[in-house]
């Protein structure tokens, strides 16, 4: 059983795609979040397979991304966005997989849409669950005119398994500043 | 637990015949097929040669939105073929991939297992027996020129397969000690089981031995012709009929176009539900689908389900000849879309293995393991479709039933169980969430699913069910494998399994896509020459061959067609 003190260093970061726009604009931003990375080097091909073998086989992550606008007093919510991603472990039977890997036990992804993604490397399949991307876009009327502080925190929900306890990590970005001009 | 001694005959020649056919130090060595430019891969699979069995590599990818398989044998050489004819279903649906609980009481035990050869089923495989199909017999009152399951006269090395009562009772005891769920369904099947005298003696020797659920398949000549056989059948433990029923007009459905009405009139009085089972072939009836449908739709008080049957393609076939034949469930679900305008269309239809979440929530609350349907997705799809009698129209459910988040929604409450939290306040929770998923507004006049979920859910009340049957069909499909599209990732996923004398259970798609090492090997072990079984029987195998008497009947009436032929069929196509 991995040691849930790994889940306390979380990161996320707010990159802003458009750091400048007119009142009429919109404003877009990337809110990224990764799991520790002493946890995600401590999921092996080992962990999955006596996964398996215990019937531990559906590895859910929700994640709940809110982007927020600091004021003076509160950090008032722009966006909310929650979404699931996935592993389903497989036995599987792809010879590339079991050559290179010598492994037979193999995650499939499942994306926020519910579509799958087949991986070719392990380090590949880690990402995907344990790292998100969201895009977030404002208009600028919600920001107002002048100097906007946006920030964002992410939650990662994750249940228990044969690996891991059962619990929520969190993660909040430093601020990064947007001006929305007054056309 | 029982133990199942396994004829070790059966198993092990068998296994130095593979040894001699597939090496598998050379394994390996087989070429990893190159790709194309115009080409995406997806993922890799094993496969086998059509031409020679031998395990090989195989490329699954994608080319203009659809998905294919590609192999290259050393001796024989490539072999492309259409796998999935929609890759965004494929995506949609392999989301929805759920390995089973494997055999804890595998009947094969290999230490080195190489699917296919070695089914028995053994120590890697992974779905328990979800419908176990006995051939009760090889011989069929049909002659059609396409079938490879019944008994030729005249040709080298033809037996009559019958296994005897205490065989078939040995075998279901071999399905009942599966573990950790024991098989509880089962199909008899033939050859045409209908020309064993002695049937209502089997089924009533399966029931016996502990199953729940008998199914009978049939081309429902026997049936037509003998009406009083659905009630017996049905006294005798008969959950339904399976039938086959490949179209609306005499041409696309000549096994048995003017003899299902009457099977089915049969089965109404005897109140035996039936299965319409069609075999989709691209150009011969994939243009008559819907109306299968709409005929099912007209005799919803007896048609439980239609379950289409993708094309399987076996013998040895060109290329060319394969694309005109081929067709794959995303293919028919799009026939099906088009045909209706958009009454089934496409999105109302879910992978077989999506139903896993209601198991793993069924699993979670009871603490124990249940039945399952774990099979490879690209096997089977499925989606029910509930009469709106005011309206007149099928109406899928998943147009007031969010599905998907449902099963989003019983995963969850899975996990959190898992995790820890107190089912009984995770069951409450459920019970008040439940309806929400249903959209009251869109519901079909006079049901209340949120209510039947509810009751079946947490009640155990299965009254309710009975109404809904009434009312809806199941529409499902298997798309059986050939050795063309062959994938052992399905394979190894199969819970439709053949239960044989020597109390081994085999795959289907291993069972009969090779079956010159399962289906003839075990035939020819356990059956008699013809010759022999003639003599036996003092009679003639052609003796019990259908000649035509309903059609020839239908003929003199004069119509073109018997009354209650174009009764059945009046308002589907037009002409009977
Ligand atoms: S198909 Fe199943 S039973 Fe047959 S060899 Fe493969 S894993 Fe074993
Ligand atoms: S019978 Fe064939 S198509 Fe059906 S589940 Fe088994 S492997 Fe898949």
């Amino acid at each position: 059983m991995i040691s849930r003190n790994v889940l306390n260093r979380a990161t996320a970061r707010v990159v802003p795609l458009t750091p400048q726009a007119g009142i009429n604009g919109t404003v877009s931003f990337r809110v990224e979040f990764s799991f520790p990375q002493s946890f995600i080097d401590s999921i092996t091909l080992d962990t999955i397979r006596a996964a398996y073998k215990q019937y531990d086989r559906r590895i859910r992550v929700r994640y709940t991304v809110r982007l927020y606008k600091e004021g003076a007093i509160i950090k008032r919510t722009l966006r909310e966005i929650t979404f699931v991603k996935k592993w389903i472990l497989y036995w599987t039977r792809a010879p590339d997989i079991l050559e290179k890997y010598k492994a037979y036990i193999w995650p499939l992804g499942v994306d926020e849409e519910g579509r799958a993604v087949f991986f070719n490397s392990f380090d590949d399949a880690k990402k995907f669950i344990f790292t998100s991307s969201t895009m977030m876009t404002v208009t600028a009327p919600e920001l107002g005119v002048g100097e906007s502080r946006i920030g964002a925190t992410v939650k990662a929900r994750l249940w228990r398994h044969t690996f891991i306890e059962a619990g929520t990590l969190e993660a909040s970005t430093e601020p990064v500043s947007v001006q929305i001009l007054q056309e | 637990m029982t133990a199942i001694q396994v004829d070790k005959e059966s198993v092990e020649p068998h296994e130095k015949q593979i040894w001699l056919l597939v090496p598998r130090s050379k394994e390996a060595d087989s070429e990893s097929p190159a790709g194309h430019q115009d080409e995406r891969p997806i993922k890799m699979t094993q496969s086998i040669c059509p031409e020679c069995n031998r395990i090989l590599k195989a490329q699954i990818f994608e080319r203009g939105g659809k998905v294919y398989m590609r192999k290259v044998c050393p001796v024989h050489g490539e072999t492309e073929e259409l796998y999935y004819g929609d890759y965004d279903m494929y995506l949609k649906f392999s989301a929805y991939w759920d390995d089973g609980k494997k055999q804890e009481a595998p009947n094969v035990k290999m230490d080195s297992c190489q699917c296919p050869s070695n089914c028995g089923l053994c120590t890697n495989h992974l779905s328990h027996t979800g419908l176990a199909n006995i051939i009760v017999t090889n011989r069929c009152d049909l002659t059609c020129w396409y079938c490879f399951f019944y008994v030729k006269k005249g040709l080298e090395g033809a037996y009559v397969y019958e296994p005897t009562i205490e065989q078939i009772r040995e075998m279901v005891r071999a399905l009942r000690a599966e573990r950790p769920v024991p098989g509880n369904s089962v199909q008899i099947t033939g050859g045409e089981p209908t020309l064993r005298d002695d049937l209502p003696e089997i089924i009533r020797a399966i029931k016996e031995e502990g199953v729940d659920h008998v199914q009978l398949n049939t081309n429902g000549i026997n049936i037509a012709l003998h009406p009083e056989l659905a009630k017996i059948y049905r006294e005798a433990g008969v959950s339904n009929l399976y039938m086959s029923f490949d179209g609306v007009t005499a041409r696309t459905n000549p096994k048995n176009h003017w003899e299902a009405p009457y099977a089915i009139e049969a089965c109404r009085k005897a109140g035996l539900g039936v299965v319409l089972v069609p075999t989709v072939i691209k150009g011969i009836n994939d243009h008559e689908v819907y109306e299968i449908i709409k005929f099912a739709k007209q005799n919803i008080d007896i048609v439980r389900a239609v379950n289409f049957q993708p094309v399987s393609l076996t013998g040895r076939m060109t290329k060319k000849e394969r694309e005109k034949y081929r067709i794959t469930i995303p293919d028919v679900i799009k026939r099906i879309e088009d045909f209706s305008q958009g009454e089934i269309a496409s999105d109302d239809w879910f992978p077989v293995p999506s139903c896993s979440p209601i198991t793993h929530f069924i699993e979670a609350i009871t603490n124990r393991k249940q039945y399952e349907l774990s099979i490879h997705f690209a096997c089977g799809a499925g989606t029910y479709v509930y009469l709106d009698r005011e309206k007149d129209r099928l109406v899928p459910i998943t147009r007031f039933v969010d599905i998907k988040g449902l099963i989003e929604y019983l995963d969850e409450v899975a996990d959190d169980i898992n995790s820890g939290t107190n089912k009984y306040v995770e069951m409450g929770k459920v019970a008040l969430k439940i309806g929400s998923f249903v959209d009251k507004s869109k519901e079909p006049a006079g049901l209340d699913l949120g209510r039947l979920l509810f009751e079946v859910l947490f009640k155990h009340d299965y009254s309710s069910i009975g109404k809904f049957q009434m009312n809806s069909l199941f529409l499902g499909m298997m798309h059986f494998q050939d050795k063309y599209n062959h994938d052992e990732e399905r394979l190894q996923r199969c819970d439709i399994h053949y239960l044989t004398p020597d109390l081994r259970i085999i795959p289907f798609c291993s069972f009969n896509v090779i079956p010159e090492w399962y289906r003839d090997r075990i035939q020819k072990k356990y059956g008699v020459p013809v010759e022999e079984w003639e003599r036996q029987h003092n009679e003639k195998l052609e003796d019990r061959l259908y000649r035509g008497q309903l059609r020839k009947q239908a003929i003199k009436e004069g119509s073109g067609a018997s009354c209650l032929v174009n009764e059945m069929l009046s308002g589907i196509t037009g002409q009977p």
